[in-house]
């Protein structure tokens, strides 16, 4: 697809509004082209709601968002699929296929270009296996045999079966044990370096957050509060984002964070 | 774009004063059939190359990556270090990165799995049948003794759980039952009042559609809706909680979902299964009344003292019997499909429609022994 801009997702005066309650109110944001970024805030602050607007998966009440500079209001069927086709999601509980095994999972956006046959998207999928880390056992069991950090992976794997040039991350280091958090950190890095893939992702791992992000974007009261890198967020004078790193853990982890 | 699409023909080129291969245009997933048909067509032409220019290539990912270093493998005469030239920086940290973990998927062939054969499935199939069988008495044994150990205490068995039940399975399932009865009353009134006629025997459509709903039609009806409606929805809600982990979650906290999920179920369905059948006798007289009325002309009170004098009590309580070993049936049968559900949304669908063939054919085998039992006791 041909990048129309070099700012992935630009959205403007988004709102949402669920009955009496005003998720977004008049939000704008944008991402570029190679960033990592990070979406934080309070619970029931639209992080979920933010990701899900973008993604297409439910409609926002009013506002505009436009990726890789196509209003995805007023796009083709055509240009739809293109759109989509470029965009990688790891959901937070995963969402592999539980029918299918995992290169079947990886094997299966593929299917939907049409046109590939099975030799070359089985040898692309386990390619795919291996650039997020797993050994090549893994591919024919299913994700019920996974231990939790390699469903993820086995996620990520899928999210990048189409080359995508963005992936969103739902919580990705949620459930992991510090060791496979870590590993995730690293393979988020990792992607965007050799593979110069957009991440853009909604996170509490105040680890992650010190250690991967471009930008921390901090949502409060339907707007973007603050917007920039951890240790401007850290400086931030709005209460909120204040109150948010002032948390015992948030805390330790600066002293230590400081400490590097 | 446009114009790579138009080009993607000549994707390779072969020029033999320069022993190079052109590469050009798109190199993406989207394309790779067009491709490797190319590239099946540069294959033979060919005898030595020293070169890949790949300047021309206006996108790559990792499938078009995956055929260029085929392509480098295979070439009959090239150097395996052989580099494709001109790729633009991002391309070539993509490239030099691919290149070095497929290096990894050579060294590890793919497992195929053999297709069981038929011997091979048929001893599955037996084992699976044994085993269904026995934890049927198993799940029988648990239910009894988890029954008398709450009867001793029964503040502790979920109530809510059991009025809940009798509500869905039940009051809801009132209108299917008692329309399906009315049916099956009518056809069968039908059918008989044209052979009865002709022999003069006009009244004893009576005798027989009284007999056929109260002991059979009525029990076996009832039972195939239920097995249809609630021995599905135990089975997929007790399956979805166990692929949800709810099941554990009850564990942990010293409740067993025996108690909680299921005696309850199974004590619903119990109580209601009667209920139903009375209902389901109803309608089916009811249909049976109204077409020999129309049909045959015999007057309501004509049939209702009829049924009375010749049709008798004896014949409902026969029905009547049938009841709990339906309701046991109903109810085990979806709860052990439930409760046998592996991790995965696929299995919960296949336990399911498992849950009504297992409940329906257990159904009809079960009135089937009950016609046998009662023709040796002669009732």
């Amino acid at each position: 697809m041909q990048l129309k801009s070099e700012t992935l997702i630009d959205i403007k005066g988004l709102c949402n509004k669920f009955g009496d309650n005003l998720v977004h109110d008049n939000l704008d944001l944008s991402v570029s082209s190679r960033e990592i970024v990070a979406i934080i805030g309070g619970s029931g602050c639209g992080k979920t709601t933010l990701l899900r607007s973008v993604l297409m998966l439910q409609a926002p009440t009013s506002g505009s968002i436009k990726l890789f500079g196509y209003d995805i209001d007023q796009v083709t069927s055509s240009q739809l699929k293109s759109i989509q086709h470029n965009l990688g999601v790891m959901f937070q509980s995963c969402a592999l296929f539980s029918s299918l095994t995992i290169i079947e999972n990886i094997m299966f956006p593929m299917d939907h270009l049409g046109a590939v046959d099975l030799e070359s998207k089985r040898k692309l999928a386990l390619l795919k296996l291996f650039l997020s880390g797993l050994a090549p056992e893994v591919a024919d069991l299913y994700p019920s045999e996974l231990s939790g950090g390699m469903k993820k992976r086995a996620a990520m794997a899928r999210a990048i079966a189409l080359d995508p040039k963005m992936i969103f991350l739902d919580e990705p280091t949620a459930g992991l044990d510090p060791v496979s958090a870590n590993e995730l950190d690293l393979l988020v890095l990792h992607l965007r370096r050799s593979l110069g893939i957009t991440f853009v992702m909604v996170t509490h791992d105040l680890d992650t957050l010190w250690k991967v992000p471009d930008r921390v974007i901090f949502l409060g009261n339907g707007v973007v509060l603050a917007d920039g890198s951890m240790e401007e967020l850290m400086a931030c004078s709005n209460p909120m984002v204040q109150d948010y790193f002032s948390g015992d853990r948030a805390q330790q982890r600066q002293k230590i964070g400081h400490g590097e | 774009m446009e114009e790579a699409l138009i080009d993607q023909s000549q994707a390779m080129r072969y020029i033999v004063d320069s022993n190079t291969i052109y590469c050009r245009g798109d190199w993406t997933l989207q394309n790779i059939k067009q491709l490797k048909s190319s590239f099946k067509e540069l294959d033979s032409s060919y005898e030595k190359v020293t070169a890949i220019d790949a300047v021309g290539i206006s996108s790559l990912d990792s499938a078009g990556i995956l055929l260029l270093l085929r392509m480098v493998s295979s070439c009959p005469g090239v150097d395996l270090s052989l580099q494709p030239l001109g790729l633009t920086s991002e391309f070539q940290i993509l490239f030099d990165y691919v290149q070095q973990e497929d290096k990894k998927s050579k060294l590890q062939p793919f497992v195929v799995h053999k297709e069981p054969n038929a011997i091979y499935r048929l001893g599955v199939n037996v084992v699976t049948c044994y085993l269904s069988i026995v934890s049927f008495i198993c799940f029988l044994g648990e239910l009894f003794s988890e029954f008398f150990a709450i009867a001793a205490k029964p503040a502790l068995l979920a109530w809510d759980c059991i009025f809940e039940s009798i509500d869905s399975v039940g009051l809801r399932a009132l209108p299917i039952v008692g329309l399906m009865s009315f049916l099956i009353g009518v056809v069968l009134a039908y059918q008989l009042s044209e052979q009865l006629r002709s022999y003069g025997a006009d009244i004893f459509v009576v005798d027989i559609t009284g007999v056929a709903i109260l002991r059979e039609f009525a029990p076996l009806i009832t039972a195939i809706v239920m097995a249809g409606r609630t021995s599905t929805s135990f089975a997929a809600l007790i399956g979805t909680m166990k692929v949800n982990e709810e099941l554990d979650a009850l564990s942990t906290m010293g409740v067993t979902p025996m108690s909680q999920l299921i005696l309850p179920r199974v004590i619903a369905v119990i109580i209601i299964m009667p209920l139903l059948i009375v209902w389901a006798d109803i309608f089916g007289i009811l249909g049976s009344m109204i077409m020999s009325h129309a049909l045959l002309k015999i007057p309501f009170p004509v049939f209702i003292s009829r049924l009375h004098s010749s049709v008798g009590y004896m014949q409902y309580i026969l029905g009547m019997i049938k009841a709990p070993a339906f309701a046991l049936i109903i109810a085990g049968v979806g709860c052990i499909q439930g409760l046998s559900v592996e991790y995965s949304a696929d299995s919960v669908g296949k336990k399911t429609t498992k849950a009504a063939v297992q409940a329906i054919f257990l159904v009809i085998i079960i009135d089937a022994l009950f016609s046998i039992v009662f023709s040796i006791l002669d009732l």
